[in-house]
């Protein structure tokens, strides 16, 4: 068989003959110029550079609670991620808060570990979105598990990775992960798909913009462009909408052992606010604004009597501030019916930080 | 003279850095088996008695082998003598997680070809420590091969070697291909679709998503592979050192002998001359060698991780390669063979049949690879769809792609291929690889023979 070293007794390798520091020089080239027409195009769709939500972000989040256990920490799903604002809490509180929400995460999950994993005993806010808080399995339960675990092996390489990289992403609209790579370019094809194929739900585009401390906020295109509000908007509807029961089970049998699981899920819960406070922590629930369809959607899915209520009640957190409950959070306009605006976000947690006791 | 020394210091020194970057505690495992092997094979070589030389052999097995079966095999073997010894038994054993340490199945054998090559007299032992400890651990090659053979690596220590711009070009453009393979083929092709039909644990899938399941993997494992090795392969290049070939277009193989010697060269070769040919390998009567060659490919598969599946994965190549044998002795003289139709043939049923092996491969049990192999056979009625079009065009388009180029290059190489080439398309080649490595932005997905 034909070999690429030139002779069996002298290890050497082939070199083809072509000017190569000529060809490397003229393609470093050309790809500048790609990446450059690139990003242009980006930028006039609305794409400003941004730290991608990566897990190395994360983990250095994280990290910081071992070193500082008394720590305001924030946990939760994309609500706490945009509408609780970092700067304010620290202007008025002289501390930056440790924020480890996730986008569409399970907040137990996160709970869960900082109770039973470290030794926090700060102040810790979790950001309640009732049905996603007793999804039992997917994507909520996939990403803070994923999150979790990575932080437990936590590289020198991947950390210096994550240095070498966030130059780049604050550089470049075009490296922005949750829409613009290949794969998520190519999953807007204009192909339809099989009639019974089970396709995952369509997240929405031009999400998210996150800073250094994972300050989240809404972009600018979603803020006031109307059209895109329409679009995410329609794609909450089946995201809010869980699954038809599995064809092996009646609705009732369905009902039953969900209600079971949300059983588990509130003394669970209640176990893990127990050890937090034993060790000199205490736990603040916040049920964020939702508006329309989506509010709409999580009472009927999530009403509040069967789930946030029960969680108070039976889950006994220091405090908890539901949105419904006082007219200083009920003015606020979630433009895509979930979140809210950056400057409604600073308004937010003004208030909120008005009517903590902690 | 002395400033390749020092150079060879400070490749040793970036080597163990580099290594110490994913976990600085287990640099000690790399000098335990280096320092262990180089006293040994000097205890070899300078020892007169045979039995002398086997107990220095013996200990340096012991220490390699004891290592790989601690790290990798130890709380599977007591996990699986769980059903007669009770359920627990792993765990009251050994009441901790054991961490993979990252390339042991690599540096291990690496170290033991070695010694086996000093006690069996083919090989002189090295003169300088600093130039052993660098065969071990040249990051270029140390988490996933190939796996390098002393014979080749060390006389390259020895003299300062003559580092042209071309060939550090060359060894560029190799870096830019293996980057390619791994995150745009494979990672971008291939894996959504592989990880999205083998995660899937609700029942069984629609004999398309299945097959497509299956093609994606062997694509993906090929791409992921091969991909890793030419990086390495570039960037010793550019160090001015000169790696095997770990791959030679398998996919274009006619028949499992020919098979592996296509796939993971280094590993192959490495079972066969220290395995096969120590087991016998065909010098003892046509069913000797067969069951040499079953246990060789059985333990080629065990070496691949520690899980039954992989066991299964190994038996059957090792049954391919011996029903390949009894195959050729009773037709292996028909000139069809010879024809391109006979050699099509052949191609295609080999790559069929390997396609269906990584399916063993992947499943995380047996009974998820069964209920795959029910689906992609038809005799499940009522799988499901779960793969969006176009990943199934990706896999397809990607697939055609990739038999073609091996069909095509299956008898020469990539080197002499880019030496035919005009300069544009290897420019605009070379520049596509780049902007699509960098659009694809990769997902964080290590190599898959990382885990290995």
């Amino acid at each position: 068989m034909p070999s690429s070293i030139s002779n069996s007794s002298d290890m050497k390798r082939i070199v083809p003959e072509q000017d190569w520091i000529r060809l490397a020089t003229r393609a470093v080239c050309i790809t500048f110029f790609a990446l450059f027409i690139w990003e242009m195009y980006w930028r006039s769709q609305g794409y400003a550079p941004t730290l991608n939500d990566s897990k190395e972000a994360w983990s250095l989040v994280r990290e910081q609670i071992d070193s500082g256990p008394k720590r305001t920490v924030l946990i939760g799903a994309s609500r706490m991620l945009y509408d609780f604002d970092l700067y304010v809490w620290q202007k008025a509180r002289s501390e930056l808060p440790l924020q480890l929400s996730t986008v569409g995460t399970n907040g137990s999950i996160y709970l869960k570990h900082l109770a039973e994993e470290t030794d926090f005993r700060g102040l810790l806010l979790v950001g309640i979105t009732p049905p996603l808080l007793f999804v039992p399995e997917g994507l909520p339960v996939e990403t803070p598990t994923q999150a979790i675990d990575f932080y437990k092996r936590f590289t020198i390489a991947q950390r210096l990775s994550h240095y070498l990289y966030t130059p780049s992403d604050l550089a470049f609209g075009f490296l922005q992960e949750t829409d613009l790579p290949l794969q998520k370019l190519f999953e807007r094809a204009p192909i339809s798909n099989r009639l019974d194929a089970k396709m995952p739900p369509r997240l929405p585009p031009h999400f998210l913009e996150l800073d250094f401390n994972r300050q989240g906020g809404m972009t600018t295109k979603m803020e006031q462009d109307p059209k895109y509000q329409e679009l995410v908007q329609n794609i909450w509807t089946p995201l809010f909408t869980p699954p038809p029961p599995p064809p092996h089970l009646s609705p009732e049998k369905f009902k039953e052992l969900f209600m079971r699981h949300v059983d588990e899920v509130i003394q669970a819960t209640r176990h893990q606010i127990e050890q937090i406070r034993k060790r000199g922590g205490r736990v603040v629930f916040i049920r964020f604004p939702s508006s329309h369809n989506v509010r709409m959607l999580e009472d009927k899915f999530a009403p509040r009597k069967y789930f946030w209520d029960r969680l108070v009640n039976e889950g006994k957190p220091d405090q908890a501030i539901h949105f419904e409950d006082y007219e200083q959070l009920q003015r606020f306009r979630c433009p895509e019916w979930s979140h809210l605006t950056r400057a409604d976000a600073r308004e937010f947690t003004r208030e909120l930080l008005n009517l903590l006791t902690l | 003279m002395a400033s390749w020394n020092k150079k060879k210091w400070l490749l040793l020194v970036a080597s163990y850095l580099f290594y110490a970057a994913w976990s600085p505690a287990f640099v000690l495992l790399l000098w335990l088996s280096t320092l262990i092997d180089w006293y040994v094979a000097k205890g070899i070589e300078t020892s007169n008695s045979p039995r002398r030389k086997s107990v220095y052999l013996t200990l340096s097995l012991f220490v390699n082998i004891g290592l790989l079966v601690f790290f990798k095999y130890g709380t599977f073997f007591l996990t699986s003598m769980e059903p007669i010894f009770g359920t627990g038994l792993a765990s009251s054993i050994i009441p901790f997680e054991i961490v993979l340490p990252v390339g042991i199945s690599f540096y291990t054998f690496q170290t033991l070809s070695y010694t086996l090559d000093v006690y069996r007299g083919t090989l002189g032992t090295s003169k300088s420590l600093r130039d052993f400890a660098l065969y071990v651990t040249f990051f270029p090659q140390l988490v996933a091969g190939p796996i390098v053979r002393a014979s080749d690596f060390l006389p390259q220590c020895e003299t300062k070697p003559k580092v042209d711009k071309n060939q550090i070009g060359w060894g560029l453009f190799l870096i830019t291909l293996g980057l390619f393979e791994k995150v745009v083929l494979a990672d971008f092709f291939m894996a959504p679709s592989a990880d999205m039909v083998f995660g899937w644990k609700r029942g069984a899938l629609s004999p398309t998503d299945s097959w497509i399941g299956a093609l994606a993997f062997s694509g993906q494992m090929f791409f992921d592979f091969a991909g890793y090795s030419t990086c390495a392969i570039g960037a010793a290049l550019c160090l001015g050192f000169a790696l095997p070939d770990n791959f030679r277009f398998p996919y274009a193989a006619s028949g499992f002998s020919d098979f592996w010697q296509r796939w993971h060269i280094s590993l192959s070769s490495w079972l066969r001359d220290y395995l096969y040919i120590s087991l016998g390998g065909n010098r003892k009567g046509s069913l000797r060698t067969m069951a040499n060659l079953f246990i060789t490919m059985l333990l080629g598969g065990l070496w691949h991780g520690a899980a039954w599946t992989f066991v299964g994965w190994g038996c059957l190549h090792g049954a391919f390669l011996v029903a390949e044998r009894a195959a050729i002795r009773i037709m292996g003289s028909f000139a069809v063979w010879k024809t391109t139709a006979g050699i099509s043939f052949l191609r295609l049923t080999t790559w069929i049949l390997v396609v269906l092996s990584w399916v063993l491969f992947r499943s995380q049990t047996f009974e998820h690879a069964n209920l795959q192999f029910l689906a992609m056979f038809g005799l499940v009625t009522d799988g499901t769809s779960i793969l969006p079009t176009i990943e199934i065009l990706k896999v397809l388009v990607c697939s055609l792609g990739l038999l073609s180029f091996h069909w095509l290059l299956a008898n020469t190489t990539l080197e002499r291929t880019i030496q035919r080439l005009p300069q544009s398309v290897v420019l605009i080649t070379w520049a596509a690889m780049l902007v699509t490595i960098i659009l694809a932005q990769g997902g964080n997905n290590a190599f898959i023979y990382f885990q290995f």
